[in-house]
């Protein structure tokens, strides 16, 4: 993966870039600046952050040298004094560089004072692995500083039009779906439709699915070439929910999109995709590392671009990942969870394999970990062996598993990949790299648990899934007095060849039309059903009224029969899930006129 | 350091900034003077501060808590000392936010507490709500 860099080549000429300090707005920041004027000010800012780096570098100097006398045959009296020295170089580092803009030297410097400071009280000699890392992390703080350029500080570059990324990325998973009509139509930014290109039929359909197709012909009409205007037209109005570029009509579209989907950018957070005839693996690639989401093949189907829609906002709106650390030095324990915590992921360090096997056989449930870190140290053996215990056992089978061993030597490598590990990283840990690591196992932990209670990749609960959750949402519906309606759904129409698509399509549309707290699943007689916490008879009804015509539309020559039960219905004599899925069943049937 | 001009001086607060890294002081200035409307002393030391303090007549303290001649909680208690200080309001900056000891915080008037890395856009807001002094918009 990419080092991250403060000095690394502007992304975004129209917003900021990540990080603690945004751009300062004198406009919004207060009276004075208004008095003084603003060119005045932010040449004063500017003059502020030029004198940094030279401060910045003369710290990681110090730091440096300091930390060269940090070795394992160091008298422990003159430990005592190169740590407590070096401490305060890092944590003024890692104070300084996020407040000062530049958000990834105060990163590394962070990293290596938790890893410093948490040697400091220890009494044994320092072994050779905690030097290595040592080194391994100050030569990335070095060359972070070494690379500061002071207009990319993030206080200096312009900020957006005030909108907040994260309520741009709120809105990713909004709007309203076929059945939903209260709630404004999710929008599509098609960049690149030529008025013969066989897009419109994209947009006639995708308008089924609560989509509005926005086309914009030239990239142009989206952002100035010029950094230091405004962006033009259709990226000064409010953000799409996704965006479409036609490659083989915009061939700078990557780059241009890129820029406006950027932190800070005015369409910060909204995923993209591109589409070519035929999109080779550099296409793919470049787009990879510009921040696309993927590069469809054209023609592109609404159905494929609602699927990927859908991925996208599941895997956004997934909650911080849960990773179990095992390493035998608690200060380089503490340095992992550090680094992990700052990506997101909720990190904690197990005091003994004991705990590591605990807390993997919880997570074979959703919920649960999704990543065991296993450190192997040369004079502490067990990571090895435990990592086998773990993939034999079928409790414990779930979590990505990353092994990190002494030496990347061929043997002990070949050795633990047949044993079922995921990943191996040696010893000195490279924090982006293991990062990186950690987060892509938890994740494919992730995919696995959730498929593991669902049809394929879709979004249909096989039945015992979904009793199961029906069983607890109607406990607690009836324990808090909420209500909770319950639908079944089922095709006519459908010839037996055509039924495992119609269903598929069905649960699709149903997935649109849905807010994100209810659930799919299979329902008795293979129906298809709906359960929607906290939503009462008439709503459940309102949600669902477009169904039938999407269904029209979409699926030429089929049906689609509703059943409602709901614990706002008279009481029935069972209050059970199965009771109130078999109302909604019978409803179905009595409503087709079926036994 | 950015002095106030006579006539701002009854209209602005007075902050003391006291920061030993060169490059966040110079920060803390400008972001508070010239964005934030403080008018604003900064010193590089404990004992600077403590020499210049008593002219300035400050109406908060913004005190580094990890300083080469004093911590930011021994300081501000010794700041309060002196005559005409001792209602003054101290907030402090900190990387580590969580080492500073609650039962040290009300005895030296620390009122509030910054964690590095700081949001320079939004610290002038954070100082005011901090100290109750209202915004240039009266609000």
């Amino acid at each position: 993966m990419s080092d991250e860099s403060d000095a690394s080549p502007p992304r975004d000429p129209i917003g900021t870039g990540p990080g603690p300090g945004p751009a300062i707005d004198p406009r919004a920041a207060g009276a004075a600046g208004r008095s003084t004027g603003d060119d005045h000010a932010l040449g004063l800012l500017r003059a502020s952050i030029g004198r940094y780096p030279d401060e910045a570098k003369a710290q990681s100097r110090a730091l440096t040298e300091t930390l060269s006398a940090l070795t394992p045959e160091i008298p422990a009296d003159v430990r005592g004094a190169v740590l407590d020295r070096a401490v305060g170089l890092a944590h003024k580092l890692a104070g300084s560089g996020g407040s000062m803009g530049f958000p990834a030297v105060g990163r590394a410097a962070a990293a290596l004072e938790i890893l410093l400071e948490r040697l400091q009280g220890r009494e044994a000699p320092l072994s050779v692995e905690v030097c290595a890392q040592v080194d391994r992390l100050a030569a990335r703080l070095d060359g972070r500083v070494e690379a500061i350029a002071v207009e990319r500080s993030t206080l200096l570059i312009r900020p957006p039009s005030g909108r907040d990324p994260a309520a741009d990325r709120s809105g990713v998973g909004g709007g309203g779906g076929a059945g939903d009509p209260g709630r404004a139509p999710r929008t599509l930014v098609l960049i690149g439709a030529l008025p013969d290109d066989p897009w419109s039929a994209l947009s006639d359909r995708l308008r089924w699915y609560g989509w509005r197709v926005e086309t914009v012909a030239d990239a142009d009409d989206l952002a100035a070439a010029d950094p230091d205007t405004e962006p033009a037209g259709r990226a000064q109005a409010e953000p799409p929910a996704l965006v479409l570029v036609d490659l083989d009509t915009v061939p700078d579209g990557l780059a241009i999109v890129a820029r406006l989907t950027a932190d800070g950018g005015p369409w910060a957070g909204v995923p993209w995709y591109g589409a070519e005839a035929q999109p080779s693996a550099r296409v793919r690639a470049r787009a990879a590392a510009a921040g696309c989401a993927g590069v469809l093949t054209k023609p592109v189907g609404a159905e494929a671009l609602v699927d990927h829609h859908d991925a996208v906002c599941a895997a956004a709106a997934e909650e911080s990942p849960r990773v179990v650390i095992l390493d035998p030095d608690p200060a380089i324990a503490a340095m992992l969870r550090h680094v992990l915590e700052a990506a997101g992921a909720l990190a904690s360090v197990a005091n003994g394999p004991d705990a590591v096997l605990r807390d993997a056989a919880d997570g074979a449930t959703e919920g649960g970990v999704d990543a065991v870190v296993l450190v192997e140290r040369a004079e502490a053996q067990g990571a090895v062996d435990l990592a086998m215990a773990l993939r034999q056992d079928p409790a414990c089978d779930v979590p990505g598993l990353v092994l990190v061993i002494p030496t990347p030597e061929l043997d002990p490598v070949a050795g633990v990949l047949a044993q079922g590990g995921d990943v191996l990283l040696a010893s000195p840990l490279e924090p982006d790299l293991f990062t990186a690591t950690v987060l892509g196992q938890a994740a494919r932990a992730r995919g696995r648990r959730r498929r593991a209670c669902r049809e394929g990749a879709g979004p249909v609960l096989v039945r015992q899934a979904l009793m199961s959750r029906l069983a607890r949402l109607l406990g607690r519906a009836m324990a808090l007095d909420l209500s909770l309606t319950v639908a079944a759904l089922t095709l006519r129409g459908s010839d037996p060849d055509a039924a495992p698509a119609d269903d598929t399509a069905l649960a699709r549309l149903l997935r649109v039309t849905l807010r994100s707290g209810d659930l799919i699943g299979r329902g008795p007689d293979d129906t298809l059903a709906v359960v929607m916490p906290a939503t009462t008879r008439a709503e459940a009804e309102a949600r669902l009224s477009r169904l039938p015509e999407a269904v029209a539309h979409l699926m030429p020559g089929r049906t689609v029969a509703i059943g409602l039960a709901s614990t706002t219905d008279e009481t029935p004599s069972d209050p059970t899930a199965a009771a109130v899925l078999g109302a909604a069943v019978r409803a179905v049937l009595v409503e087709t006129g079926d036994p | 350091m950015t002095q106030p001009p006579p006539q701002e001086a009854t209209v602005r607060p007075r902050v003391l900034v006291v920061e030993d890294d060169t490059a966040v002081r110079g920060l803390l200035e400008v972001v508070l003077a010239e964005f934030g409307g403080f008018a604003v002393l900064a010193c590089g030391s404990g004992t600077e501060a403590l020499a210049r303090a008593g002219g300035f007549a400050p109406d908060l303290f913004l005190l580094d808590m990890q300083l080469p001649d004093a911590t930011g909680t021994d300081l501000s208690r010794r700041l309060r000392a002196l005559p005409g200080l001792s209602g003054c309001p101290t907030v402090l900056l900190t990387g580590r936010p969580d080492s500073v000891e609650p039962c040290r915080q009300s005895d030296a008037g620390i009122v509030g507490i910054l964690a590095k890395p700081f949001n320079p856009l939004h610290l002038a807001e954070t100082l005011r709500a901090f100290c109750r002094i209202p915004s240039d918009d009266g609000e």
